[in-house]
């Protein structure tokens, strides 16, 4: 009826160890995305981890080379998705330096207020899939409702929920919205009722702990570090959002911008890491050449490291951690 | 006062009175099969779509509300897809066993519903050893689960079936010792004798300290034994996919989804008869009246209620904690469900509370959210179109606002254009000819292209003349993609007076 050997032989790539090789991704449920990891498993232990890149490669660096320096920047915003306000405003930086433009100081509070707002909304869309992927959905939903409030700030001022393109260089590309400040307040006032609720359920509950302490060198801080980060971005908002100043929105620009020739590189902090934006220019309208420097990719190189030796579930915990935005991995 | 007592010796008197002895059995054992079978279609809808209420009231969403009155019917209409669904088999699958292991965790199924009694004298088969029957074939269904991991030649179905070996059979080990308390106890194996013992007093009142504990190391050793969440290891979907079950669809994968809620009705049913005294009314030592009113409730809703509040307990333990690892998994069982690792008490005895009191916090917070439906922020789109608030400010098109009699303030400067990072916007200009004889730049036709706009806003920044804006317009789906390219200008529009 059956020949169970052939099956075994079907069922191989076995290495040499009798090891087990599985693809996780392009379509898995826990890589948030097209992630191809290649696991090389030893019964439930991991031996090794390669990821495979290229499955959602837009060449985004070589199509900013045919925009100009206005017209680059929105195309960030489809790298981190989730941080787009500050990859804006990492390359609207590099542009203001290497044109000496002149930022008014009401566009730039309101830019460290947007930059925060954003990477609070980002920790949250973490902190629900992170919980995702060690098997709770729960808190997924919780976390959503406060991220809710933040993309509603962003849609009433930026006009957009997820892909904003409001830091243009010199400032901002209109004024904030009149209910901002309002609505700002509004939500620092739920999001620290609910922290505890996070606590509760997700960073003091038991098994979260046990899946995540000791998993990786790394992930164990950064559970703790997200946390606090979250409460620092709070504390910033709080202590701009009653003194933005009155004036202009945006400095004065020239209509056509030219970058003098050289080479310049800016960097932002952004909710994942450090992102930086690093242009060649030989004097045209557009980049001669232009690399961004990503979060994820750096992030996602570590993974290998930190998870040879540990269990499949702990693989879902480090990936988790690393917070992987895969468009961001693969330009 | 309606009750099930009485039904089946009626229905046996009648049997022996039309029919032999051997014919009356043989039509019994069929009246069974299709009573079970029936009960195992109805269980399987109510606890599906309860299961999907419970979800949806934990996580502050409104769950299925659609097909039927509060989305009764959901679940009718998702069995009759997968009843249509193609069942596939895949190439390389061993077919024989592939086919026949959802028909073995089914059986298992049925074998144990037959020590169970639905209310009082309502029982299909009063064995004297039911205890050990059930707790002997409830192992079976490891057997099934592992015939499917192995026969899909799938490495995620294999993970995940060797999984739930490991943990089906060392979690049987604390609901076995949960289970022989109450038999102590009671001193017998049959289930009747002991939902009789229990007529004073259920045994989770009655039987002290021993009860409570067996109660909870069984209600853990069931959600383990049920690879329920937190202990859907053999699933695991953020980690396997779908774990035993990935390569089945259809209605085979319907009989696994069926049998894993049956098992859990199973497991309550066990549970609220050997702790809460199956059918037995509540009873208080000698308040009289008040037994007396208890009695007249029917045996079978009190032992429904019993067996739905364990289920319910259950279902909260699901949508409230994350997924163990598969070694903590074991190490749950053998270092503190069964303490024979050489640990000091005091660390044994730190180590559980601070674990079950932050458990506990979890599993209050979202038992706040299941009692407190105003909590609920799920906006029914369709049904809010009127109340629906639209920022001004949102980005959704590219729009030419024109005035009264018909005239916008597009000059033609193409300075849109220019700024369009991608070509969607394209300016076709024209020349008219002034009454004074003086050749005029007009524009002739805005074509905007809303299927390649990424919605940057930097046309309406260019525009001089604030000729264009962005509207708040979202339904854009259309079926035809053609009509994603606009003509912005009006036809017959002309620019307004004064604009340069």
């Amino acid at each position: 009826m059956y020949n169970q050997t052939e099956i075994i032989k079907d069922t191989s790539e076995l290495g040499a160890d009798g090891e087990l090789v599985i693809n996780m991704g392009p379509q898995h449920p826990a890589t948030h995305g097209v992630l191809h990891l290649v696991v090389t498993l030893n019964g439930e232990t991991i031996k090794k981890i390669e990821p495979h890149l290229g499955y959602i490669h837009r060449s985004i660096e070589k199509m900013c080379e045919s925009l100009t320096y206005r017209q680059f920047i929105y195309v960030t915003s489809r790298m981190d998705y989730l941080s787009s306000h500050i990859n804006n405003l990492g390359c609207a930086l590099l542009v203001e330096k290497g044109m000496q433009i002149e930022v008014p100081d009401r566009a730039k509070y309101v830019r460290v207020i947007l930059s925060e707002l954003t990477r609070i909304a980002s920790h949250e869309l973490w902190l629900g899939a992170m919980a995702m992927d060690l098997g709770a959905f729960t808190p997924f939903f919780y976390a959503f409702r406060e991220r809710e409030m933040i993309t509603d700030i962003m849609e009433d001022t930026c006009g957009a929920r997820l892909t904003m393109n409001y830091i243009v260089p010199g400032g901002l590309m209109y004024d904030i919205h009149p209910d901002f400040q309002k609505k700002v307040k509004a939500f620092i006032t739920q999001f620290k009722s609910k922290v505890t609720e996070y606590e509760d359920l997700v960073t003091n509950n038991v098994i979260f702990q046990s899946r995540t302490k000791g998993v990786g060198i790394l992930s164990a801080e950064d559970a703790i570090s997200y946390g606090k980060e979250m409460n620092q971005s709070i504390r910033i908002i709080e202590q701009l959002i009653d003194n933005i100043p009155e004036g202009d929105f945006v400095g004065k620009t020239k209509n056509v911008l030219k970058l003098p020739k050289g080479e310049f590189y800016t960097r932002v902090e952004t909710a994942r890491g450090e992102f930086g934006v690093y242009v060649v220019s030989e004097g045209g309208t557009t980049p001669h050449r232009i690399k961004f420097r990503s979060p994820g990719f750096s992030n996602l190189s570590v993974l290998n490291h930190i998870s040879v030796g540990s269990k499949i579930g702990d693989l879902m915990a480090s990936m988790g951690t690393l917070d992987l935005v895969i468009p961001d991995i693969d330009r | 006062m309606f009750s099930l007592e009485g039904i089946t010796t009626n229905v046996q008197d009648w049997l022996l009175m039309k029919f032999n002895p051997t014919m009356a059995l043989a039509i019994e054992c069929v009246i069974v099969i299709l009573l079970s079978i029936s009960l195992f279609a109805i269980l399987g809808l109510v606890l599906v779509l309860m299961e999907r209420k419970v979800a949806a009231h934990i996580q502050i969403r409104l769950g299925p509300n659609r097909v039927g009155p509060g989305g009764m019917f959901q679940t009718v209409a998702d069995t009759l897809k997968l009843i249509m669904k193609e069942g596939l088999t895949p190439d390389k699958a061993d077919k024989f066993l592939f086919n026949l292991a959802p028909f073995v965790v089914m059986m298992v199924g049925m074998l144990l519903l037959a020590p169970i009694a639905f209310a009082k004298n309502f029982q299909i088969w009063d064995i004297n050893i039911g205890v050990l029957y059930i707790s002997s074939v409830s192992s079976l269904s490891v057997i099934g689960i592992l015939m499917a991991g192995w026969a899909s030649n799938n490495k995620y179905s294999l993970l995940g079936a060797m999984r739930s070996g490991a943990q089906i059979v060392s979690y049987e080990l604390s609901a076995g010792f949960a289970v022989l308390t109450i038999v102590v106890l009671t001193g017998s194996l049959q289930i009747s004798e002991i939902i009789n013992a229990q007529q004073n007093g259920w045994w989770i009142f009655k039987g002290h300290i021993p009860a409570v504990i067996a109660f909870v190391l069984y209600i853990i050793a069931v959600t383990a034994e049920t690879n329920r969440a937190p202990f859907d290891l053999a699933e695991a979907e953020s980690e396997l996919t779908a774990g035993f079950h990935t390569e089945y669809s259809g209605m085979r994968f319907a009989l696994f989804f069926l049998a894993e809620y049956i098992n859990i009705f199973i497991v309550c049913a066990i549970g609220a008869t050997l702790f809460f005294g199956g059918w037995m009314p509540l009873h208080i030592g000698n308040w009289e009246a008040f037994n007396h009113i208890m009695d007249y409730i029917p045996s079978s809703v009190w032992f429904m209620g019993k067996t739905f509040f364990l289920i319910f307990l259950i279902m909260w333990f699901r949508w409230t904690f994350p997924r163990l690892r598969v070694d903590q998994l074991l190490n749950l069982e053998w270092k503190y469900l069964l303490p024979i690792r050489n640990m000091f008490l005091k660390e044994y005895i730190t180590d559980v509370l601070t674990g079950v009191t932050s458990l506990l916090k979890g599993m209050r917070k979202t038992g706040y959210y299941f009692t407190h439906s105003k909590e609920i922020i799920t906006e029914q789109y369709p049904d809010n179109r009127a109340t629906l608030l639209m920022s001004d400010r949102f980005k959704g098109e590219v729009v030419m606002p024109h005035d009264a009699n018909n005239e916008h303030t597009c000059t033609g400067c193409t300075a849109c254009e220019l700024a369009c990072p991608n070509g969607t916007i394209k300016v076709v200009t024209k020349f008219e000819t002034s009454p004074e004889g003086k050749k005029k730049k007009a524009i002739d036709a805005l074509v905007y292209r809303l299927e390649l706009c990424t919605m940057c806003n930097l046309c309406i920044v260019a525009c001089p003349s604030d000729a264009i804006k962005m509207a708040p317009n979202f339904e854009h789906s259309v079926f035809d993609r053609t009509k994603l390219t606009k003509v912005l200008n009006q036809p017959g529009s002309k620019i307004r007076e004064g604009i340069e």
